[in-house]
This record gives C-alpha cells, structure tokens and sequence, in this order.
C-alpha cells in the first residue's frame, strides 16, 4: 500500500495535472498582456458588487465552515486586482 | 515549548507591525472597522454548530497597511454517527480562537504577517502566515504570494497531554495571480500546495473490521455491522504524510441590468492518498437599490475516496489488522449541494449581512451516513466609526 501510495504521489507529478496547471497559468498571464485599463475606466471595478475577494471576516467564518464539511480544500483567496483603489 | 513557540510568533509579529507606527501617508476618514459575525449549523445528523466572531481592525493608510486582532468560539453540540457510535456520547465542545494580523504596504508591494492560536480541550493549534503582495507594472496585474505554517497538538480529552499527545505540522503555500480583463472583468488563477506530517488519525476513531465471507455474504448497514464485526476494533491508521495540490480560477463579471455582478468559481485538487475533487461555484449580485445588494448562489463538491479507504475492511485472520484503516467520511467518495441567497446592505457607517444556505450531502458507500442537510445561517454586522 505504501508503495502504491508513493507511486500515486509521484503520479501527481505527472503531464495531464501540469498541464492544467500551465493552462490555467498560462490563461492569466497571457490576458495580463492584452489589457490596460484607464484610471477613469475603473469606477465599474471599484464597486463592491466587483469585489473579487469579498468581505474577509465573512469568508474566514464560510471557510471554516466549508473546511469541515468538505474534504478537501485549496481556497481561491488570493489578492488584489479590481480597481486598484489600495 | 508551546508557550516559547508562541511568544517567538508574537515577536515577529511585532516586528512587522512595530514599524508601522501611527498612521503615515494618506490618511484614512474612518481607519477603524469592527466587524461581528455570527454562524449557527445544524443537519440531520444531530449536530448543531454555534460561532460568534469579533474582529477589530485599524488602517494605518490608504495604501493598505492594516493592523487587526480578532477572536471567535465555536461551540459544537455533537452526535454523529462516524463518532459517537465509535467512542463516545453525544458532547458538547468549545474551541476558542485569536488572531493578531498586520500588514505594511510600502509602493506597490504590501508585506503581511498574521498569527492565529486556537485552543480546545483536545486540540491545540499554532498558525503562522506569512504574505507579500505586488502589483506588476499597474493595478491591472497583482501577484500574491502567502507561505503558512500550523502546528497542531493532538490529544484527549480525560487523558493528560503527558500520557496522549501528538503532533501534526501542516505547510500551506498559495500563488495567484489577478488580472483586470476589461473594465467590467477581473479574473484570478491560483495555486495552492498543501504539506501535512505528523499525526493526521482522529484520535476517536476506531475502525470495525469484519471477516471476509461476512463481508461477501451479509448486507452491511449502520443497523447491522455491529453484529457482524470481529471482536477486536483497532484505531484509525493512515499514513503520516499527505501532499495536496489545488488549482482554481476566479471569474467576476459586472451585469449592467442588474447593477450586479456574476462570480465564477473553479477549483481541482489531487493529493498523494489519491483523493481527487472539484469545486463549481456561482454567485450572481444584484443591486435592489442603493446600499441593499441581494445574491443568489449555488455549489457543487464532489470528490474520489482515499486509495485506502474501504467500506469495510476485511481480514482472514481474526487477528490480522491492515496497516491502514479509516472510517472517516472526508476520506469516502461523495458530493454535495449547496444552494443559498443573501441580503447585505450598508446605511452610512453601519452595515451587515444576512446569509442562509442549505447543504445536502450523498455519501456513495459510507457504512455509517448515506444522506445528510444541513442548513448554515450566518449573520454580520459593520460598522466604520468616523
């Protein structure tokens, strides 16, 4: 079992996973090139509808919850972006 | 040696936010935010679940240089089956928790550093995080880095930390990147690697096993395995090491008609126990009029069980026990729903939330739990004195 274990470690290393993890990479890094967004374009972005992040006592408290309920987790927190206003 | 652990993170807490100093640079109208939070769980398999929360925080700018501590307690009224049929009653349970959090933004890079200890009879948890924060070039691009460490110590309650007690260390590191697509468009790619090592068993946990012509004859089910199961009931075993890796993305859309906004939510983790899961979530916001904002969401879990889980395990010996044994649920194959709304609304320098869901869970081969609701409601309030 141990080493069906460490062989399922090492399969994780393997092409199909990087290369979802590249795409995905790869997709945000390619969209940094091809936008700029003007100081007065960003009153749309500034609006909390557009918060990308959310209220961060209100998520801490969702993902406890959700930690416990659901095996496992990752998170998609992060930062910034948006209208940059800080 | 806990204590001297924790005073070292307390220091170095300090000495990001000592510099810091009184406000500096632009400042802010209204710097202190006092947030209180509250959340009530309960589900059909008789577990209720209480958390107030109370976070206080100071800008120290506009930049983004936080200071902030905060404090919670979860209070868990307990029966589940996968635990009280195993090793106890039904118990009532609390955990308290406090955080002090600081966060220093020097041009376009802002430096974070949080410690959060929490404590329950039973359980002992030591967090340190660490995060930086930058902008590439223009408010459009922001890259975030955050590295966290927790330190866990295991024990029992009854039994002193000098006869049980166990150790589970577990390293966190997230890398994301988030775009401004448009001026209606953010999208957000993040990577998230999860090291655990040390004592990952719940100390409660013993495993029934059954000899295998039981097993390939009678129908097992919560009612009858205990009829059917050999005498000897061993403890939880699983490997003392785990390796997860998560990737997801974030998209959020402005909708003109709505005055709102559509978050799209993704996310595949795969670990080394061969636990594979994906996570879809969508919320859309509407605004109802100005400072009431409504919200509608929905997701959906699903996740493969463990390499070594088994239903029930059985043996050919009477006292032959596998090396790795788990009735844990989070470790099976199974899915949930969720659906909720949410009303959130802000009148000058007050606001709050109101948030109420319904999760249902479908355990595929679970002995113990086939289906499972619960309902979440969570409520906040705000409030930004000048």
């Amino acid at each position: 079992m141990r080493e069906q274990l460490h062989r399922r470690e090492r399969g994780l290393r393997d092409r199909p996973r990087l290369r979802a993890l590249a795409l995905v990479l790869l997709t945000v890094v390619a969209a940094a090139g091809c936008a700029t967004t003007q100081p007065w374009e960003r009153e749309t972005l500034s609006r909390e509808v557009m918060d990308v992040d959310g209220d961060e006592e209100r998520n801490a408290l969702r993902h406890h919850v959700l930690s416990v309920r659901e095996g496992t987790s990752g998170g998609l927190g992060g930062g910034g972006g948006g209208c940059g206003c800080n | 040696m806990q204590l001297r652990r924790a005073r070292w993170a307390l220091w170095a807490l300090a000495v990001v936010v000592a510099p810091l100093g009184p406000a500096r640079g632009r400042a802010q109208s209204r710097p202190w935010r006092i947030a209180l939070d509250g959340l009530l769980y309960t589900d059909t398999d008789d577990v209720q679940a209480y958390t107030p929360s109370l976070s206080v925080r100071r800008a120290l700018d506009a930049d983004g240089s936080t200071v902030g501590a905060s404090g919670a307690v979860d209070v868990v009224s307990a029966a589940s089956v996968d635990v009280v049929s195993h090793a106890s009653q039904r118990f009532l349970e609390a955990r308290t928790q406090g955080e002090l959090d600081g966060a220093s933004a020097i041009g376009d890079h802002r430096l974070s550093l949080a410690y959060r200890f929490s404590w329950e009879p039973d359980y002992l948890s030591n967090g340190l995080t660490a995060g930086w924060r930058a902008r590439l070039g223009s408010p459009d691009t922001v890259l975030d880095a955050t590295y966290g460490l927790t330190w866990d110590v295991v024990g029992r309650v009854g039994t002193p930390w000098s006869a049980f007690s166990e150790e589970l260390f577990t390293h966190r590191a997230t890398l994301s990147l988030t775009q401004n697509l448009g001026p209606e468009t953010v999208l957000r790619g993040v990577y998230t690697l999860t090291a655990q090592h040390g004592y990952l068993e719940k100390p409660y946990r013993f495993v029934p096993l059954f000899a295998r012509a039981t097993v390939e004859s009678a129908q097992l089910d919560f009612d009858s395995f205990d009829r059917h199961r050999l005498p000897v009931r061993p403890p939880e075993s699983v490997p003392d090491r785990r390796i997860g890796h998560a990737i997801g993305a974030r998209l959020v859309q402005y909708l003109e008609p709505l005055d709102g906004s559509l978050r799209l939510d993704y996310q595949l983790y795969a670990d080394g126990w061969g636990v594979t899961s994906h996570i879809v979530e969508a919320m859309v916001k509407a605004t109802a009029t100005e400072g009431l904002v409504l919200g509608l969401y929905g997701r959906a879990y699903v996740q493969t069980g463990a390499l070594f889980w088994q239903r029930a395990y059985a043996v050919e010996a009477p006292d032959e026990v596998p090396r790795w044994r788990s009735l844990d649920r989070d470790l099976s194959s199974y899915w949930s729903l969720t659906g909720g709304g949410r009303v959130e609304w802000t009148v000058d320098d007050v606001g709050g939330y109101l948030d109420a869901a319904a999760m249902f869970t479908h355990w595929d081969e679970l002995l113990l739990l086939d289906e499972r609701l619960a309902l979440l409601v969570q409520v906040g309030f705000r409030w930004r004195p000048s």
